[in-house]
């Protein structure tokens, strides 16, 4: 039996500033989360990204709170760029509650390309990005 | 079992100069701020980088206790590791503070600016220290 388990959780964005509700289940087979790490396709994307969370009804994050003070950029050691959390929350098939807003168009008032980049791909595909949370799930 | 919570204060600064107090109430569970973080919202135009926004001061336990004074830049590579900060709470009571705005009255765009506090119903160490 494996001790650790990275749950990702897949958030798809459609909209600038736009917020989108989460709801999802921690592995029934994991008792703990030890920790978070949220990936954005692009770094410009993290400013002004909030993030809430709620285990088991439990607030851990309000809805204001900024993304960037839970993830890390590229030159972060890929095993240290986790956002642990100092206290036991029960993992175990926890309810998890949240809710992801995007930044909105000023995140990327500075680099009209990648502006651009996104527009086609929402032309393409309905929407503009996918922000991927990773909870970091543990029997230790 | 060890809780820790963030609260935060959102401040939205309108004109160059503005001076905005508040007051805020912390849960009454939990006993001791450890840590805070002073951070601008989104991001203002490159022009701005590195150079003073404004200046924060913030008292605990109804103003008996200044335990924050700091000032805010919009850095590139800054660090989101929190301050240290240890005051203990007592129950009910607030924390207020000021802010003033620095920036020069021409290169003024509206901005909204959130402290964090982090704090915990117990003694605890923090293990969220990124290099």
């Amino acid at each position: 039996m494996k001790n650790h388990k990275f749950q990702q959780i897949r958030v798809r964005v459609s909209d600038f500033g736009e917020s989108v509700r989460i709801n999802a289940q921690t592995d029934k087979q994991y008792a703990k989360i030890r920790g978070i790490y949220v990936s954005l396709p692009d770094e410009l994307l993290l400013s002004g990204a909030l993030l809430g969370l709620r285990v088991n009804n439990q607030e851990v994050f309000e809805d204001a709170h900024e993304v960037k003070l839970i993830t890390s950029g590229h030159q972060v050691a890929p095993n240290k760029k986790f956002f642990f959390f100092e206290e036991h929350l029960e993992a175990g098939g926890s309810a998890i509650e949240g809710k992801f807003t995007d930044g909105g168009l000023e995140a990327l008032s500075e680099s009209p390309s990648k502006l651009e980049l996104l527009r086609a791909r929402k032309a393409e595909s309905g929407y503009l990005y996918e922000a991927k949370i990773y909870l970091w799930l543990t029997n230790e | 079992m060890l809780v820790t919570r963030y609260s935060i204060v959102s401040l939205r600064v309108q004109k160059p100069g503005e001076i905005i107090s508040f007051q805020h109430k912390i849960p009454a569970y939990l006993k001791r701020c450890t840590g805070f973080k002073l951070s601008l919202v989104g991001a203002l135009d490159s022009k701005h980088l590195n150079t003073e926004l404004g200046r924060l001061s913030v008292s605990f336990n109804s103003l008996k206790e200044e335990a924050i004074t700091a000032s805010l830049k919009q850095e590139e590579l800054g660090s989101q590791d929190f301050q240290e900060l240890e005051v203990q709470l007592h129950p009910g009571q607030i924390v207020s503070g000021v802010y003033v705005d620095t920036m020069l009255g021409e290169d003024f765009t509206p901005y909204k600016v959130q402290l964090y506090l982090r704090c915990t119903d117990k003694e605890g160490q923090t293990q969220n220290e990124k290099g």
